[in-house]
C-alpha cells in the first residue's frame, strides 16, 4: 500500500476537477481579472451577475459549501451596510423617492449607487475568495517557488498556518491541565477567562522558543543547502490552452479598462 | 477510600474506542505502575481516574464520588495528574510562580503556601531553580517542575505519566526518593512507565494493559514471570529477571541480591 | 586520520556564565559507533551541536580551540553542506515535524527535495526507509496528528532517508516503549554495519552496552572518561560520574563482594550468562 502511495507521486497531482487542477497561477489570473472587471464596470447588474456566477461556479468546483458560507456573510455585511449608509449619508442627487419607513424616505439614486458599490466590492472579494477556496496554500507556494520565491519564504508561510493550529491545540491542553490541578475552566465566561487569561503570554513565548528548535530541525533536513530543489508532489505545468486563456482574460480586462477611461474622458 | 473503575469504556468524540470494559480498584496507600505498549490505552485510562475523561460506559468512583456528577476540577483536588509533556502544563514565567499557582488560586494563607512549596521543591530537587523561567530549563527538569506543582496542591492520589523519560541517574534516584516520601505523606502514587526497572523497584502493584484492556494486575513477580503477559503487553523483563530465567535459577528472581544469593 | 577531531575545545552559550564545554579533546574515527552518556546538563547535547556545526553557526556564543570535521574547521563549513554530511536527530518529537506537509510520505521526503534528489530515486528511498522504520501504515497520515512515539519514528526516518555518512542522534527513544526502543537500536546498528559513523546520546544503558563500541562520559562540560564500552561500563567508578552502569555489571560486582567472583564483569546479558555458566564448570 505504501509503495502504491509512493508511486502515485510519479504522476502530476490531480484532484479530478477541471478547475482545481488548473495551475495555481492560471487560477489566480482568471479570478483576478474577473474580480477586477467588476470594479472597472462599476455596475450592479454586471457585478451581481458575476457574484451569482461565483456561487454556481463554486459548486461546480466542489467547494460550494465552503464558499457559500463565507461569501454569504460578506454579502450580508457589506451589502446591507452600504445600502443603509448610502441612504443616510448621500443627500445630493436624490430626487426619486422609493418608499418610506417610519418617516425615513429611501431614494432610488442612493439605492442604485449603493448597489453599484457593493456589487464591485463583493465582486472583487468573491473572486479572491474563490481563488483561495479552490487553491490550497501549498499549491500556491509551489507555483511561487517555481517563479523563484525562496523555499524559506514558502516554509514560513506554510508553517505559520500550522503554528496557529498547534497553538490552539496547546491552549486546549493547558486548559485541560488547569482543570486537572483543580482550577475551574467550565462555566460562565468569567470563570473561563480567569483560567485562560494567564496562559496567553506563555503560550506565545513557548511558540517562539519552539521556533528555535524547529529551525534546527529544518536545517537538519538540508534546508540551507544551496542546490536546485526537486519536488515530490508536482503540479501539471501550465498548458498552452491555459496560457492562451490567461492572455485572453488579461487582454479583455485591459481593453475594458481602456474603453471605460476613454468613455469617461469623452464625457 | 479508593479509586474504583467499574466496567468503564471510553470512546473519543471522533469515534475512536480507546478503552474497553476496564475494571480496577486502587486503594489508598497503594503504589501502582501501569505498563504496556504505546497506544494500549494507559494515558486514556488514568485521565479517566481524575475526571479528564468521563467514561462513555460504566463508572469511575473516586472516594465515593462518581466522576460523572462532578467537574474535573473538583475531582482533581483529590486526584492530581502530571502530564506526560510538561509543556502542556507549565505556563508561569518562573518555577516559583508555577508551583504556587494553584495555591494562590485557592487563596491559601501565605505561611501554608510557603510550607507546601518548600516541601514540593525539596521532593523534586528543584530548589535551585525557583527564580528561573521554566522555558529556560531542560526537559527533564521541566518535568520535575510539573510534578512539584501537582505535589504542592496536595492531592490524595498523584498520577505520573512517564516520569522517567529522559531522566539521568540522578533524576531517576530523585523520583524513587520522592515516591517513598510521598508514601510517608500518605499519598497514593500511580505511574505510567516504560521503564521496567523503575516499576519493579518502586511499585508493589503492576497493571499491564494491552489493546484497550487490562490484561494483568499483580505484583512484579506475577507479571514479569508470566511469559504470556510479557509477550501480550509487549513489555520486557528486567535484565536481572531475564538473566535468572536464562540461568534457570529457581524461584521468580527479579532483584540482584536475590540472584547473587541463589548462585 | 581522525574523522572528527576536537582539540582543546571550550564553548560558552551566549548570555551564560558557565562554559558548556571545557577543554574537550577527542578524535572520532570513521565508521565507529560512539555512545555519549552522563548526567543531564553535563554537555552531551552541546557536544552534538558542535559536531553538527550548529555551534558556532546557529548558536553564537564563544568557541575556543579547534573542531575539525573531515579536516575542515566547523567555522569554515557551510551550514547547508554540513547537513548533507551529518544527519541530526534530537529529542523533541514535536519540533522535528515540519508542519508544512500533509502526509508522512511527503514529510519524510523533505530532506531529499532540498538535496535535489531526482523524483524516482526519492520515492524509492522514502519507501525503503518507511519499511525500515516500520511506518508503512502511516504514509498517508497527517504528520501533525501523530502520537509522540509515531512522531519520533517519522522524525528519525526523515533524517535516515538523507543517507548521510554520519548520524548524530540525541535520545531517539525517549518517547518509545521497550519494543519500539529495541527496533530503533536495531536500525542504528544496521546503519553502523553499512559503514556509517554513529554518535548516540542515550540514557538506556543496557542498550548502550550492547551496541556501542566506544563510550564518552560527559560531566560538567568535560569528557570525564572515555574508552571502549566494556572498560567504561564494567568500572564501578563510572557510577560516580552521574550515570548508570548495566544491571549485569552491578550484578558482577555484587558477586565479587559476596565472595563468588566471576572471571570478568559482564556488561551484557549474553556475557553474564556465559560467565556464570563458566563459573559452574
Amino acid at each position: 500500500m505504501h509503495v502504491e502511495f509512493g508511486n502515485s507521486f510519479k504522476k502530476f497531482y490531480k484532484t479530478g476537477n477541471f478547475w482545481c487542477d488548473l495551475y495555481p497561477t492560471t487560477k489566480l489570473i482568471l479570478c483576478f481579472t474577473v474580480a477586477m472587471s467588476t470594479i472597472v464596470m462599476n455596475n450592479w447588474i454586471y457585478g451581481f451577475s458575476v457574484c451569482l456566477f461565483y456561487f454556481i461556479f463554486a459548486f461546480f468546483t466542489g467547494h460550494g459549501k465552503q464558499f457559500t458560507k463565507t461569501f454569504l456573510i460578506l454579502f450580508v455585511i457589506i451589502g446591507l451596510f452600504l445600502v443603509v449608509i448610502r441612504q443616510v449619508g448621500m443627500r445630493t442627487g436624490n430626487v426619486t423617492p422609493m418608499f418610506e419607513i417610519f418617516g425615513w424616505i429611501w431614494y432610488r439614486e442612493s439605492f442604485i449607487t449603493s448597489l453599484d458599490v457593493s456589487s464591485y466590492m463583493l465582486g472583487f472579494a468573491g473572486g479572491i475568495l474563490l481563488f483561495f477556496d479552490t487553491t490550497p496554500m501549498r499549491d500556491l507556494m509551489y507555483a511561487f517557488e517555481h517563479m523563484g520565491v525562496s523555499h524559506v519564504t514558502s516554509f514560513i508561510m506554510l508553517s505559520s498556518m500550522q503554528n496557529i493550529i498547534d497553538l490552539r491545540k496547546t491552549s486546549v491542553a493547558i486548559l485541560e491541565s488547569q482543570k486537572s490541578r483543580g482550577i475551574e475552566t467550565d462555566g460562565n465566561i468569567l470563570v473561563r477567562s480567569k483560567a485562560f487569561f494567564p496562559t496567553i503570554s506563555p503560550l506565545i513565548l513557548g511558540a517562539f522558543s519552539s521556533t528555535e528548535e524547529k529551525s534546527i530541525a529544518m536545517d537538519a533536513r538540508a534546508f540551507s543547502v544551496k542546490r536546485k530543489h526537486t519536488f515530490l508532489r508536482e503540479l501539471k505545468p501550465m498548458s498552452q490552452i491555459e496560457k492562451i486563456l490567461c492572455l485572453l482574460f488579461s487582454l479583455a480586462l485591459i481593453s475594458l479598462t481602456v474603453w471605460k477611461i476613454a468613455a469617461a474622458l469623452i464625457k | 477510600m479508593a479509586i474504583e473503575v467499574k466496567n468503564a469504556s471510553f470512546v473519543y468524540p471522533n469515534g475512536f474506542k480507546a478503552l474497553e470494559n476496564i475494571n480496577i480498584v486502587i486503594n489508598e496507600g497503594e503504589r501502582v505502575a501501569i505498563v504496556g505498549q504505546n497506544g494500549a490505552g494507559k494515558t486514556t485510562c488514568v485521565k479517566m481516574m481524575n475526571g479528564l475523561n468521563k467514561p462513555t460506559e460504566g463508572d469511575v468512583i473516586v472516594d465515593g464520588m462518581n466522576t460523572k456528577d462532578k467537574t474535573t476540577a473538583f475531582i482533581a483536588k483529590s486526584v492530581g495528574y502530571v502530564f506526560q509533556n510538561p509543556d502542556e502544563q507549565i505556563f508561569n514565567s518562573t518555577v516559583r510562580a508555577e508551583v504556587e499557582y494553584v495555591l494562590r488560586y485557592f487563596k491559601l494563607p501565605e505561611k501554608e503556601i510557603k510550607e507546601r512549596v518548600k516541601r514540593a521543591v525539596q521532593l523534586t530537587d528543584i530548589a535551585g531553580y525557583l527564580d528561573i523561567n521554566p522555558l529556560d530549563l531542560p526537559y527533564p527538569i521541566r518535568k520535575f517542575v510539573a510534578i512539584a506543582a501537582v505535589i504542592a496542591s496536595k492531592p490524595k492520589y498523584i498520577i505520573l505519566d512517564e516520569p522517567t523519560a529522559g531522566q539521568d541517574k540522578h533524576g531517576t534516584e530523585t523520583l524513587s526518593m520522592m515516591i517513598s516520601e510521598l508514601e510517608k505523606d500518605g499519598v497514593t502514587v500511580i505511574t505510567i512507565t516504560h521503564d521496567m526497572d523503575f516499576a519493579v523497584a518502586n511499585f508493589d502493584r503492576i497493571v499491564a494493559m494491552s489493546q484497550k484492556k487490562i490484561i494483568a494486575d499483580g505484583n512484579a513477580k506475577e507479571i514479569f514471570w508470566n511469559e504470556d503477559i510479557v509477550s501480550r503487553a509487549r513489555i520486557k523483563k528486567t535484565q536481572i529477571g531475564e538473566l535468572a530465567k536464562r540461568l534457570n535459577v529457581p524461584g521468580e528472581v527479579l532483584f540482584c541480591e536475590e540472584l547473587v544469593e541463589k548462585l | 586520520m581522525a574523522y572528527i577531531e576536537l582539540k582543546d575545545v571550550s564553548y560558552r552559550y551566549p548570555y551564560t556564565k558557565e562554559q558548556a564545554l571545557k577543554n574537550v579533546t577527542y578524535s572520532f574515527e570513521r565508521g565507529k559507533f560512539y555512545g555519549i552518556i552522563g548526567e543531564n546538563g553535563g554537555g552531551k547535547t552541546t557536544l552534538c551541536n558542535l559536531i553538527r556545526g550548529l555551534i558556532p553557526h546557529f548558536y553564537l556564543g564563544r568557541l575556543k580551540g579547534e573542531a575539525l570535521v573531515d579536516g575542515v574547521d566547523v567555522r569554515d563549513w557551510d551550514t547547508g553542506e554540513i547537513s548533507a554530511k551529518i544527519g541530526y536527530v534530537f529529542q523533541n518529537p514535536f519540533t522535528q515535524i515540519s508542519g508544512i506537509k500533509e502526509t508522512v510520505f511527503e514529510e519524510v521526503a523533505i530532506g531529499l527535495e532540498n538535496l535535489g534528489v531526482p523524483k524516482d530515486e526519492m520515492i524509492e528511498r522514502v519507501i525503503n526507509v518507511c519499511e525500515m522504520l516500520n511506518i508503512e501504515d502511516l504514509v498517508k497520515n497527517n504528520p501533525n496528528e501523530l502520537s509522540r512515539g509515531q512522531r519520533q519514528r517519522v522524525a528519525f526516518a526523515s533524517i535516515i532517508v538523507m543517507d548521510t555518512d554520519t548520524l548524530v542522534i540525541d535520545e531517539p527513544t525517549s518517547q518509545l516503549d521497550p519494543e519500539g526502543t529495541e527496533s530503533v537500536f536495531e536500525i542504528i546498528r544496521s546503519l553502523k554495519e553499512s559503514g556509517k559513523t554513529i554518535i548516540l546520546v542515550e540514557h538506556k544503558i543496557d542498550l548502550i552496552a550492547e551496541h556501542c563500541e566506544e563510550i564518552l562520559v560527559m560531566q560538567g562540560g568535560k569528557i570525564a572518561m572515555s574508552g571502549p564500552t566494556k572498560a567504561i561500563l564494567s568500572d564501578f567508578g563510572t557510577l560516580d560520574l552521574g550515570t548508570m552502569i548495566p544491571a549485569t555489571a552491578v550484578f558482577g560486582h555484587a558477586m565479587k563482594e559476596a565472595g563468588k567472583p566471576l572471571a570478568d564483569i559482564p556488561i551484557t546479558l549474553d556475557e553474564a550468562v556465559e560467565l556464570v555458566e563458566r563459573r559452574g564448570e
